[in-house]
C-alpha cells in the first residue's frame, strides 16, 4: 500500500476533458509532453495515488487530479511529473496498472 | 446596523480573548519522521519557576507519584507505524504519557491506550498499557520540559525528555521500509563487473567500470570513479529487479536511500542480470550499463 492510503479505483468512464492543454503550460515543451502523455491513459492515471503528499486535498482524487484545471499541480511539482512519466512509460511498455501502482510504490513511496 | 457592528465587535473581542491565555505550563508539540515513520508528542510544557529540585518536591513532582512528563492533560505520543522504544514494542496509535518518579532506581515509563487524562488523575496499572524501566541522568539545567529527539539514525533515533537537571533517553526504533540484507542465492543474479556510460541529455559519458560484490548479507556496488560521497554503497532492493544506492555513513550505518533520484533497472537474460538502466526521478535515463565479467 502506498504511504498515506490505498491506490483509488479509476472512475467509470472517467475522461482527460480536464488535463490542461498546451496552451495552459506557457510553451514548456517537456510539461506540454507529459500532459499530453496523461490525456491519452486517464483510465490508468485515475487508478493511481499521488505521494507527494496531495492527495489529501480536498477535491483530489488521484494523480489525475494532479494534471487537472488552472492550479495543477503537476505543473509545478517534481513528484507529480516523474509518477506520470513513469506511468506512461510502463504503460507504453505494456504493464497492468497493478503493476504500475506497484513501481510508483516503489520508487515513490 | 450600527446596533449590528458593535454586536460583531464585540464578539470578535470575546472570540480573541478566549484563544489568548497565558499559561503557566504553555503547550507544545514536536514531531520526527524517520523512514516514513511519524513520530508526533504533544504536551504542556511546565517552567522550573525557581523550584529547585523539580523532582522529590511537594510543589513540583514528589516521588513515588506516576507523573505525566508535562503538564495539564497528559502528553501524548504518537506514532503511525509500529516502533519499538527501548526494544518494547509500541503498536500505530496515540498514547497517554506517564513516568513512575523514584528517588532511587530506574524510573517505569508507561504509555497508556486512553488520552485526554488531567494530570491529577493518572490510570491505575493495567494490562493495555506499556510499562518498562527507565534510567535518568543528570543533565545542564534546562527550565522547560523538553522532548526532543537530539540523536537521529536511518532507522531511529533517542526520544529525550529533560527538565531542571534530569533527563531520560530512550531509544526509538522504526520499523525499517527496505530490507538492506538478502541471501546470496538473491544476489548472485548482479554480482560481477560492469560497464557504464553517464549520460547527460543528449552527450554520453566515456565508459567506466562499475562492480557489484556481496558483503555483510548486503548486495553492494562500487563505481570505478570511487567516488568519495557514494564509496561501497548498498543496493537497496525496492522493487524486481529495481534497485536504489543506500550511502553508508563513517559508522557503517546507510543515511541515505537515493530513491526516486537515482534507480538502477536491471533487465535479465537466462536469470542473469545483463544490463541496466539508471533513471531520475523524472524517469529520465542518466546511465547505461551492461556486464563485463
Amino acid at each position: 500500500m502506498p504511504s498515506g492510503g490505498p491506490h483509488p479505483t479509476p472512475r467509470a468512464g472517467i475522461t482527460a476533458a480536464k488535463v490542461l492543454t498546451k496552451d495552459k503550460l506557457d510553451g514548456k515543451a517537456d510539461l506540454i509532453a507529459l500532459f499530453d502523455g496523461v490525456r491519452e491513459i486517464p483510465e490508468v492515471i485515475d487508478g493511481i495515488r499521488c505521494q507527494c503528499g496531495c492527495a489529501g486535498s480536498e477535491g483530489f482524487y488521484s494523480l489525475l487530479s494532479c494534471y487537472e484545471g488552472d492550479g495543477a499541480m503537476a505543473k509545478i511539482c517534481h513528484i507529480c511529473q516523474g509518477e506520470g512519466k513513469l506511468a506512461i512509460r510502463l504503460h507504453k511498455e505494456g504493464k497492468s496498472l497493478d503493476a504500475i501502482r506497484n513501481a510508483i510504490d516503489a520508487k515513490f513511496g | 446596523m450600527k446596533v449590528r457592528l458593535l454586536a460583531l465587535a464585540l464578539s470578535l473581542v470575546t472570540a480573541t480573548d478566549l484563544q489568548a491565555q497565558i499559561r503557566a505550563s504553555e503547550i507544545g508539540t514536536f514531531s520526527q519522521i524517520i523512514d516514513g515513520t511519524k513520530i508526533s508528542m504533544s504536551y504542556s510544557r511546565p517552567r522550573g519557576r525557581g523550584r529547585d529540585p523539580l523532582f522529590g518536591n511537594r510543589k513540583a513532582v514528589h516521588w513515588g507519584e506516576v507523573w505525566t512528563p508535562g503538564a495539564n492533560y497528559a502528553t501524548t505520543f504518537e506514532v503511525n507505524r509500529p516502533v519499538t522504544l527501548d526494544g518494547h514494542p509500541v503498536k500505530a496509535g496515540t498514547y497517554s504519557v506517564w513516568m513512575v518518579v523514584r528517588q532511587s532506581g530506574p524510573w517505569t515509563m508507561v504509555l497508556d491506550p486512553k488520552v485526554r487524562i488531567y494530570h491529577m488523575s493518572p490510570p491505575d496499572s493495567n494490562a493495555t498499557q506499556i510499562r518498562f524501566p527507565i534510567q535518568t541522568k543528570d543533565a545542564p539545567y534546562l527550565d522547560v520540559l523538553t522532548w526532543s529527539m537530539p540523536e537521529l539514525r536511518s532507522n531511529g533515533g533517542t526520544l529525550t525528555m529533560q527538565w531542571g537537571k534530569t533527563r531520560v533517553d530512550m531509544n526509538l526504533d522504526v520499523t525499517p521500509s527496505y530490507a538492506l540484507t538478502m541471501p546470496q542465492a538473491d544476489a548472485n543474479p548482479y554480482i560481477g563487473v560492469w560497464e557504464y556510460t553517464e549520460i547527460d541529455s543528449a552527450k554520453v559519458g566515456p565508459a567506466e567500470r562499475f562492480v557489484i560484490d556481496y558483503e555483510n548479507q548486503t548486495l553492494k556496488g562500487r563505481w570505478h570513479a570511487d567516488s568519495a560521497y557514494f564509496k561501497h554503497f548498498a543496493l537497496v532492493k525496492i522493487a524486481p529487479d529495481w534497485f536504489a544506492p543506500g550511502v553508508y555513513d563513517d559508522k557503517g550505518q546507510v543515511y541515505e536511500v537515493y530513491k526516486p533520484e537515482l534507480v538502477l533497472e536491471f533487465t535479465r537474460e537466462n536469470g542473469r542480470a545483463t544490463s541496466f538502466l539508471a533513471r531520475d526521478d523524472q524517469d529520465k535515463i542518466v546511465m547505461r550499463g551492461k556486464r563485463i565479467q
